[in-house]
């Protein structure tokens, strides 16, 4: 069966935020055998007492006896150390456990427990700490106002963004650990029993896996892990050097009011503004990162198609006891996870994910577009379910509301594909994204936002100005060659010209030079401005309504079209 | 028959009365102690923090500050001063406010405080008598000029883009230089119109001391970001030389005699010195005085006698300035001075030396915003009085050492007797937000708590109240947090650096991480790097201040991520029950560090839990966690300390604005003791230490008094006691603060998006929980 691709986001997306989380505190823990530690923490690493004080969280009680390697011995030593990593891991501590795995992997690398146990926890550490660090930023406070300057590149601005660089890459270590022993489970028959596998979202529980883990749950999890390897390498891989004080002071400020969709743009408008390499890939290990990350990203559907095919064909031969298994409503497929946790009872049940076809299509095409280069996929059946169903699947496991954007309406009925037609139906399909030359030529984030400058201007009453960077070079379909997919007005001329001519608001030029890309409609009425499909005749022909758009008529219509959006979400 | 009953009752009384001192309880007993301490010394150890004679106070840390010379009374933090050319007049500056103040030297007063004209430490003044100053938070520079009266008016100001730490005039005078420490660019101003003539990048992270070269064509600037010290071609603007210094590199002097400069290193205790041609490192200056090479002097500004031969450092932590020969670097003795010197100028003419006591008296004035002072000493200190002056200013630092006698030959209470087995195993550390001492313990039955204060009295706080019956309260205890969000520097540094100390009164006047920086982390080390790097297992449950630079390497696994960092959304109660989690799993480490902040409370803000709510969610919290700790298995080897972080607001204290609450749990405790000794968090930490066996990390807490009288002493009798705790549940209901409440509309405008963010939180409180009661006018507040 084939699945889409932002089926396999979203199954990512579910499993991302579920695998954060560690024990349920209500349950008891697994009973395992009596170690030599005695429940204390143990790192598995020889330690040198010679001060008597051995290190944090160390066992200290290691004795000096004889080693038995009889594989009987051995066999032995692996499997308490496999129970007590189930221990651990289903008791919401995973870095212990994976210790303990690890610990019996040095002895046996072949341990299919150890592999998986090891491999799980790595990925539930990594996605709690990503969690955590989500919310980190709130407590970081920039004091005072923003120089709004280039600094010395050896400023403190310039050493935040270095430490940025440095978290991104410490949360992507964690889910490269999990990596490897995923992909090397292969055998159809790997069952791995444990009491649960909780997954936290701060000091509460939001999903507790229960039940056997099979081949397709180790496909799924792989998926997740490739979804957060993708995002983490791909934030890793930007240069964020910019006024990053006075952008995290703004932020912060503004968070204890809730985070709006302004606020957010205005914090980013400032890093746009305030230099020029604020999101431009990094010089040094930034292309590596991002084709990391691309690979990762094709890795994630892969695993995820294959998971989800798995999960169908193994549900027909293994009982209904499984972590996530496979249902129907209808004909559309259900995801099934055990358990969804509420955090204020901690009470427990299943939680169902709806795939409908035409998602799964979509998606599916979408994967096999989004590899070639040339290929421009539109908004409506790219991005828009890829957004969709990921936020179809934070919303189903209502983790929204850890965000730091506030969303005022309630969207934990929503399933995904519903999510996702919601966002396609307000963006026109002409707006489209070349993925592949994406893929193929790296670049830096800054291309796929606009410049935003904030300003008070009393005749427009616009708050901002939102216009892209396009360089003035354009290949002979009418795409810049950095553009990197966006859809550009095939005939427009390069030229700078007064803004909103003929109307009360025209204005001087202002020596801009790249109008590219730009959003513009076929219906001049549609938001205020132009939405030209790039297969749109030359310029100075065809449909007499269309107008050729500036960019003060395109920031004008950006902003009514984001005030529109805005309301929608009211 | 009656006169025998009466003889029988009498012997049975006169039994019981003699009997009862015979067997006095040594777990409940009052102090003293130790069988050699005098009356003398106890007097001292309980003396409480503010004034002490005339012109001497008791600071939060126990330490006593007898500044000398005219005293001057100027606005809050001064941080800079500077003198006019005939020396007739003073210049001060201040981080905390804005304004400049002049001051008479002569007769000792401010003859006028201009608005808006100053700002952090940019100062300098003119041949021809103008003065410059620098307003970091604005990001201006101005100018002020004499008037033929005489006061000072201004003249130019001009804006730059970033936020200017220090300035400096060319020797002509015709040049003023610029360095911003956000973004670290510098500039060159025409003195006279402000016009920017030059530019130049420092190369360093977060720029801060600035100083001339004798030959005009150079610039020096320290950078406390990295340590470093660069020299800066003026005409080029081009970075010719990078030399290292010591750690938080601050104020910066140049030697025209000797063509030197010297650079103050205020966490490395050193001085560095430099040779201007060639640019070279000299030999480093120890400034520690301490064998070990303790750091927490705090040496940061400096000045420079006008032959070069006298160099005055002040040393803000000891509370004095030091005098050093520049040929040799020899002590030749000190001056004491005020809280917190700072700022120092010597006068053109050499005789007088301005100090800037930054925080005045200690907060022993009613308001934490007291008024400080400016020090006008007479220099050179002739003989006797420099030998006088060096020993009560030694003496002054050394008070807290006094406390218990080092000749005594009992023994020390067996958890803190070195010599002995280690008997307790496990710290846990409960930081909680924000209160004095009256406003929690105004209404407990032992100690010295004033009712009239009371805020959060044990209806809501009935598990603090429960375990401080129990077992020991501290009723003579100061948070040393001068400004609120320092708290959370202290309880894991046990100190606030100077870098830290300075940059917060600015209010906003800096871009920086405030305590996340690792600039301000004293010498780089936190309490867990001390334990850390002696073996001691630790974890931290929701502190982020002076952990971050290694929370994602380093110390990675000793985190619990899950447990959140100020959020003040999610129920302490839910808190708690994590690091229950953990303690039933068996996960307890040497030193256990537990934020619980929900005490701080949103005030009235509407959809937040009313502060009533919020306080008793925080008190059921700290109690389920001493619960959970006594029916452990390693209750008998575990000590729990709470407190507060800060004491700001919530109602002042009858003694001391800085008067906060400290109670300890634990088997190895006494039982049912108030202990008045004069404590703060660097005798919580000497102690702490000393029951895990670690050394002191710096000079607070190697001279801080361990805390003996509050341990039981191992002796027959005198043995732990395990009974386990039972936590007590809350008796306000949870409830949410509505629309409309009292304060609701002021608590819109708190900022709690961070801890101790939020200014008037104090008047708010009081206002919602005591209604239209006015505080005492006694109350000394801590509140901004």
């Amino acid at each position: 069966m084939k699945l889409s691709f932002p089926v396999l986001l979203s199954g990512a997306a579910v499993l991302l935020l579920v695998s954060g989380c560690s024990t349920s505190p209500r349950r008891p823990p697994v009973d395992v055998p009596e170690t030599s530690h005695g429940g204390e923490i143990a790192d598995g690493t020889v330690l040198d007492q010679a001060d008597g004080k051995a290190g944090a969280d160390v066992r200290t009680d290691v004795e000096d006896v004889a080693v038995d390697l009889s594989p009987e011995a051995v066999s032995s030593e692996v499997q308490a150390l496999v129970d007590q990593g189930k221990y651990w891991l289903s008791n919401a501590e995973p870095v212990l456990a994976a210790k303990e795995f690890e610990a019996a992997l040095a002895l046996d690398p072949t341990n299919s427990d150890a592999v998986f146990g090891a491999a799980v926890s790595r990925y539930v550490a990594a996605t709690e700490l990503l969690a955590m660090v989500l919310t980190l930023p709130s407590q970081f406070s920039g004091y005072g106002a923003g120089s709004g300057t280039r600094s010395d590149p050896e400023s403190q601005n310039d050493y935040l963004a270095e430490e940025v660089h440095n978290i991104f890459l410490f949360l992507r270590s964690g889910f490269l650990e999990a990596e490897s022993g995923f992909s090397s489970i292969q055998d159809i028959g790997f069952r791995f029993d444990i009491e649960g596998v909780p997954i936290y979202v701060g000091t509460r529980p939001v999903v507790v896996l229960r039940g056997k883990f099979d081949l397709a749950d180790v496909r799924l999890l792989a998926g997740s892990n490739a979804f957060f390897l993708w995002f983490t390498e791909l934030l890793a891989a930007q240069d964020f050097r910019s006024d990053l004080l006075a952008a995290a002071y703004a932020g912060m400020k503004a968070q204890d009011e809730g985070l709006d969709l302004f606020t957010i743009l205005d914090v980013v408008g400032h890093l746009m503004a305030s230099d020029e390499r604020f999101f431009t890939l990094r010089k040094d290990d930034g292309h590596e990162l991002f084709a990391a990350g691309m690979q990762h990203m094709v890795d994630a559907g892969a695993n995820l198609v294959s998971g989800l095919s798995l999960l169908e064909e193994l549900g027909a031969e293994e009982e209904a006891d499984e972590a996530i298994s496979l249902g129907w409503d209808g004909g559309d497929r259900l995801m099934v996870v055990r358990n969804r946790v509420d955090g204020a009872t901690l009470d427990e049940a299943p939680l169902e994910i709806a795939f409908s076809q035409e998602l799964i299509d979509a998606s599916q095409e979408l994967l096999d577009r989004m590899q070639v280069a040339g290929e421009t996929v539109p908004f409506s059946q790219g991005p828009a379910v890829q957004l969709g169903t990921l936020l179809g699947f934070a919303a189903r496991l209502d983790v929204l509301k850890f965000m730091p954007v506030e969303i005022p309406i309630d969207v934990s009925g929503l399933q995904p594909g519903q999510v996702a037609l919601l966002l396609a139906l307000m963006f026109p399909d002409s707006l489209g994204f070349d993925y592949g030359a994406l893929a193929a030529q790296p670049v830096g984030l800054r291309v796929l936002f606009p410049l935003l400058m904030k300003v008070a201007d009393p005749v427009t009453a616009a708050d901002f100005w939102m216009e892209w960077e396009c360089p003035a070079e354009t290949a002979a379909n009418g795409v810049p060659a950095a553009a990197k997919g966006f859809v550009c007005s095939k005939n427009a001329e390069l030229v700078d010209a007064s803004h909103f001519p003929s109307t009360p608001f025209e204005m001087e030029p202002d020596g801009y030079l790249s109008p590219l890309p730009y959003l513009v409609w076929e219906d001049p009425t549609w938001g205020g401005f132009l939405l030209v499909d790039h297969h749109f005749p030359p310029m100075g022909e065809g449909d007499p309504e269309f107008v050729i758009p500036d960019l003060a008529l395109t920031n004008t219509g950006l902003h009514v079209w984001l005030k529109q959006l805005a309301g929608l979400l009211q | 028959m009656r006169s025998h009953i009466r003889r029988v009752t009498a012997a049975l009384l006169l039994i019981v009365l003699f009997g009862c001192r015979q067997q006095e309880d040594p777990a409940t007993s009052p102090l003293p102690l130790q069988s050699c301490q005098t009356a003398e010394q106890y007097q001292q150890a309980t003396a409480p923090a503010g004034f002490a004679g005339e012109n001497a106070a008791i600071v939060p840390m126990g330490r006593r500050v007898s500044p000398v010379g005219l005293l001057v009374q100027v606005p809050y933090f001064p941080i800079a001063a500077a003198f006019s050319p005939d020396g007739s007049r003073a210049y001060v500056v201040h981080s905390g406010s804005f304004t400049l103040e002049v001051v008479d030297t002569v007769a000792g007063k401010v003859l006028q405080s201009i608005p808006d004209a100053g700002g952090f430490r940019g100062l300098a003044v003119g041949k021809d008598g103008a003065v410059f100053t620098a307003q970091a938070t604005g990001g201006t520079v101005t100018r002020l000029d004499p008037s033929t009266d005489g006061s000072l008016a201004v003249t130019v100001k001009v804006e730059l883009p970033g936020t200017p730490t220090s300035i400096a005039l060319s020797p002509s005078g015709d040049s003023l230089f610029v360095v911003s420490s956000s973004n670290s660019l510098g500039w060159e101003l025409d003195s006279d119109t402000f016009a920017i003539v030059g530019g130049f990048m420092t190369r360093g992270v977060y720029p801060y001391g600035l100083a001339v070269a004798p030959d005009g064509d150079r610039l020096l600037v320290t950078h406390t970001g990295d340590d470093t010290v660069t020299l800066i071609d003026r005409e080029s603007g081009e970075v010719l030389d990078e030399l290292p210094a010591g750690l938080n590199p601050m104020g910066i002097a140049v030697d025209g005699p000797h063509n030197r400069c010297y650079v103050v290193n205020s966490d490395g205790d050193s001085l560095s010195v430099y040779s201007l041609d060639p640019f070279e490192a000299l030999p480093t200056v120890d400034l520690s005085g301490t064998p070990d090479q303790l750091p927490g002097g705090s040496p940061n500004e400096l000045a420079l006698s006008p032959a070069g031969d006298l160099l005055y450092i002040s040393f803000s932590d000891l509370n004095m300035v030091q005098i050093f020969e520049t040929e040799g670097f020899s002590r030749v003795g000190a001056i004491p001075t005020g809280h917190y010197p700072t700022g120092l100028a010597v006068s053109g003419d050499g005789l007088k030396l301005a100090i800037c006591n930054s925080k005045g008296w200690g907060g022993a004035a009613k308001l934490k915003k007291e008024p400080s002072i400016l020090s006008l000493v007479d220099i050179p200190v002739p003989e006797p009085q420099l030998s006088e002056w060096t020993a009560t200013a030694d003496a002054n630092v050394g008070r807290t050492r006094e406390f218990w006698s080092s000749t005594c030959p009992d023994p020390l209470p067996l958890p803190l007797d070195p010599s002995e087995e280690q008997v307790v195993q496990h710290v846990v550390k409960i930081v909680r937000e924000n209160k004095t001492y009256d406003a929690v313990f105004g209404d407990f039955e032992r100690g010295n708590g004033d009712p009239a204060l009371l805020v959060f009295g044990e209806q809501y706080t009935p598990n603090l109240h429960e375990i401080a019956r129990r077992y020991v309260n501290l009723d003579n205890y100061y948070a040393d947090a001068q400004e609120s969000f320092q708290g959370h520097t202290w309880t894991t540094q046990a100190d606030c650096n100077d870098f830290f100390e300075k940059l917060y009164p600015s209010d906003l006047a800096q871009i920086v991480l405030g305590g996340y920086d690792p600039s301000a982390v004293l010498a780089e080390r936190s309490v867990f790097d001390n334990f850390f790097e002696h073996g001691v297992t630790f974890r931290n449950y929701g502190e982020f201040e002076s952990f971050t630079k290694d929370m994602f390497d380093l110390y990675a696994d000793f985190i619990d991520f899950k447990y959140p960092y100020f959020n003040m959304a999610i129920p302490d109660v839910w808190k708690a029950e994590e690091f229950i989690r953990e303690l039933n799993l068996g996960i307890f480490p040497e030193f256990v560090y537990i934020a619980l902040p929900n005490d701080h409370t949103a005030g009235a803000k509407v959809g937040f839990p009313t502060p009533a709510s919020m306080v008793a969610d925080n008190d059921e919290a700290t109690g389920m966690i001493v619960d959970a700790l006594s029916h452990s298995e390693h209750w008998e080897e575990t000590v729990v300390f709470i407190i507060e972080d800060d004491p700001q607001g919530y109602g002042g204290d009858h003694v001391h604005s800085h008067r906060s609450i400290c109670v300890g749990a634990g088997p190895w405790l006494r039982s049912e003791l108030t202990s008045s000794v004069h404590y703060s968090i660097p005798a919580l930490y000497r102690t702490i230490n000393m029951l895990l066996r670690v050394p002191p990390m710096h000079k607070n807490e190697a001279f801080a008094p361990p805390m003996y009288d509050i341990f039981r002493s191992g002796k027959e009798g005198d043995g732990p006691d395990v009974t386990p705790f039972e936590h007590l549940p809350r008796l306000v209901p949870e409830e949410y603060n509505q629309k409309g409440a009292r304060m609701s509309a002021e608590s819109e405008l708190l900022d709690l998006s961070e801890p101790d963010a939020a200014p008037g939180m104090g008047y708010i409180l009081w206002r919602v929980m005591r209604g239209d009661d006015e505080p005492p006018p006694y109350a000394k507040w801590n509140d901004r």
